[in-house]
């Protein structure tokens, strides 16, 4: 077990280092880099060719940007290693102080769409494969191939809709009531949150909900069909201790993996969300950045979201292992 | 085990007739399907004693799974289905007819493991992959007896001992990946025997091992018989297994008993055409020369489609000497020997092989 997790933890680090690469190179992409552009806008407020240069030399000092590529790099890196995510051109701020906060809200919604999913589609794979080919098989068949087809911006559009007309919800957009927007947490601003939270939860994790009924489903079929189940029904356990000790357990580690694996598509469910009901996360601050080649906020964002897919994916095995005696008890 | 039975005179034939375990009259299992209901188990009538190892051969596809599943109401419901029958099980104190019991019902679920247990063909799958060898022998003991979790293990070392797996006290640790597949036949074997069952059906618990193995689980199963007065059902396509350990046999084909009679009579004078050929396949059983299984002339039909008279009609090389289209019945031709099929009435003897 202990050698397992040192190796997964070294292929970990040296994928960050990876991702980190790529977030650089991402940075260095757009044509047009962003002090070119700063230049120009600051030419279209009319300032002196003097004060626009010693704008932009100070600028270049701050980054390094008159430095060779791996000068820029490292030290971009060695910034990032010390928490300091840069400064965003665009939005004239540092990238942790534009981040912060909405990470934790994102990282909060994505978790409460994951357990909303899986509270929808663990029990209703179970009961499809228990009652394989009945109707409510059938029906929650179609509804997941649906699902599946349906692009999640639609669905997300849909739904909200939804929302708006039917449940007439009244809290949509945003994730606070005004009065709590700017005050400091305390228990009632979590009530708040709460109260806002279920429908972008609901909406990027209803997205993902059809894949795991699907998952969920056919690993149990498989499994229900396996001899050791025979075996525990062999025992005079009931089926119900059958389904949920025995089958379950064998059925869901897939389910753990796959969790792992659903990061990038809660954040981009989340991104559409959160735009059309105007939320503070990350998604849309990502966008924007783009937009506008604001080159340290898009590379921290995207490097902040790898690395928590690539963190995500080394917690589900860690999970895979610490339940399943044949991963944890097998020295390599 | 011979000489544990009560001998009495009875026209049995082997003599002891020792307390009644199960009996099965007259069973029809069928599954549905697309295209059409496969009729797996059709008529079928036997008897179980304490004491007793009674096998059960065919080739696969015959019935045999299915009618020892049906003995626990372990056939899945759907696509099965019981169409026909009773399964009288008899305790000390009372007699319950499976058939009629619900699958998840209390009453068949006290029978399960307690009175009637099963092993099965895969030892590597037959256990549960995440559970320790110790949890899952637990399990089973506190299903059926009040015991806590402490007097369980103990009892579960105490079997894995008993089955005969070295170093029981660090095995009910382990899980059944780091076992060998005849070491995890053992602790199946223990599992089924922890509530002390009347009956032990094996089905084919030794056609997935190493001859070696075989042998040894063989051994082990005929030991533990003896020693606890087991009633054992035990399943194979092997007849030189059935040889080696029954005291009776059933030849089932197409979900048919289409002979019965005791081991010996079996081997030394078969009857049915089907059983003939399947000695035939074992080696060195005759002097003639080796001729595998598939020397049976063809393979065993579909079930979808069974011949109106005679099962085994399209493989029967004296098909055209009776009248293939009548199904035959069973006829005692000897005492405790039954055979279902026309050659052995008077009215066909002529045709005689
Ligand atoms: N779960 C099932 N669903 C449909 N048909 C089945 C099922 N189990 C067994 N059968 C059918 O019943 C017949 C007898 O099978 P089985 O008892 O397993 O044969 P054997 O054990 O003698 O090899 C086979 O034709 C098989 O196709
Ligand atoms: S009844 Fe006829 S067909 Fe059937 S086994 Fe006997 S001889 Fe062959
Ligand atoms: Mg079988």
């Amino acid at each position: 077990m202990g050698r397992a997790v040192l190796r997964r933890s070294v292929q970990m680090v040296i994928t960050l280092w990876l991702v980190s690469i790529l977030g650089f190179v991402i940075i260095q992409l757009p044509p047009g880099d962003f002090l070119t552009l700063l230049e120009s806008q600051l030419e279209e407020q009319r300032l002196s060719s003097a004060q626009i240069e010693s704008a932009l030399t100070g600028l270049r000092a701050r980054y390094g940007l008159d430095q060779p590529v791996y000068v820029q790099y490292l030290r971009w890196m060695s910034s990032l290693l010390r928490g300091d995510l840069g400064y965003s051109m665009a939005l004239r701020a540092d990238v942790n102080e534009l981040l912060s906060e909405r990470l934790v809200l994102t990282l909060v919604i994505s978790f409460a769409a994951m357990v909303f999913s899986l509270a929808l589609a663990l029990p209703i794979g179970v009961y499809s494969a228990m009652k394989q080919y009945s109707w409510a098989d059938y029906l929650f068949t179609v509804l997941g191939f649906l699902g599946l087809a349906l692009p999640n911006m639609l669905l997300a559009l849909i739904l909200i809709f939804l929302a708006v007309t039917v449940f007439n919800a009244s809290t949509i957009g945003g994730l606070f009531s005004p009065e709590y927007i700017t005050a400091d947490w305390s228990p009632a601003k979590v009530l708040d949150l709460a109260k806002h939270l279920w429908l972008p939860a609901f909406i990027v994790g209803f997205s993902s909900t059809a894949g795991t009924i699907r998952v969920v489903r056919a690993q149990m079929l498989d499994t229900l069909g396996e001899p050791f189940i025979q075996t525990a029904r062999m025992k005079g356990l009931s089926e119900n201790r059958v389904i949920t000790r025995h089958a379950l357990r064998v059925a869901l580690n897939p389910v753990v993996s796959g969790l792992g694996l659903s990061l990038p598509g809660l954040i981009s469910g989340e991104t559409i969300t959160a735009l059309v009901l105007g939320l503070p996360t990350i998604g849309p601050l990502l966008l924007n950045a783009l937009f506008a080649e604001d080159m340290y906020l898009a590379g921290s964002i995207l490097v902040i979201l790898s690395g928590a897919l690539v963190v995500g994916n080394f917690l589900a095995d860690l999970t895979l292992a610490w339940l399943d005696p044949r991963i944890r008890l097998v020295e390599p | 085990m011979e000489h544990s039975r009560v001998h009495n005179t009875n026209n049995n034939g082997r003599g002891g007739q020792p307390r009644l375990v199960l009996e099965v009259e007259d069973l029809y299992v069928s599954f549905g399907g697309y295209r059409g209901r496969t009729r797996a188990v059709n008529g079928v009538s036997f008897q179980i004693h304490q004491g007793e190892i009674l096998g059960i051969v065919g080739e696969s596809g015959c019935g045999k799974s299915v009618t020892a599943l049906s003995l626990l109401k372990l056939v899945p419901m759907p696509p099965g289905r019981i169409d026909g029958g009773t399964i009288s099980l008899h305790t000390d104190d009372t007699t319950v007819d499976v058939t009629a019991l619900a699958q998840d019902s209390r009453e068949i679920r006290a029978i399960r493991g307690r009175q009637i247990s099963m092993i099965f063909q895969e030892p590597m799958r037959s256990l549960h992959p995440m559970f320790s060898i110790g949890d899952q022998i637990v399990e089973i003991l506190l299903q059926h007896f009040a015991m806590n979790r402490r007097q369980a293990l103990d009892k579960a070392v105490a079997l894995l001992e008993r089955v005969g797996l070295p170093e029981p006290a660090r095995v009910v640790h382990e899980f059944p990946h780091q076992l060998s597949g005849g070491m995890r036949q053992r602790v199946m074997i223990a599992i089924a025997l922890a509530c002390e069952p009347q009956l032990l059906v094996a089905d084919e618990p030794t056609t997935a091992l190493d001859v070696t193995i075989q042998a040894q689980i063989l051994e082990l199963l005929q030991a533990l018989q003896a020693e606890m007065g087991l009633a054992v059902m035990l399943i194979t396509h092997d007849m030189g297994v059935v040889a080696e350990i029954a005291d009776r046999v059933i030849v089932m084909y197409l979900g048919e008993i289409v002979e019965t009679a005791s081991v010996d009579q079996l081997f030394t004078n078969p009857q049915h055409p089907y059983t003939q050929g399947l000695l035939r396949s074992i080696p060195n059983w005759t002097d003639q020369p080796k001729t595998p299984l598939h020397s049976l002339a063809g393979a065993v039909p579909e079930l979808l489609d069974l011949p109106a008279g005679c099962v085994f009609v399209e493989r029967c090389p004296f098909a055209d000497k009776v009248p293939g289209l009548r199904k035959p019945s069973l006829i005692e031709t000897e005492p405790g020997h039954f055979v279902k099929c026309w050659l052995y009435t008077e009215e066909f003897v002529h045709a005689r092989p």
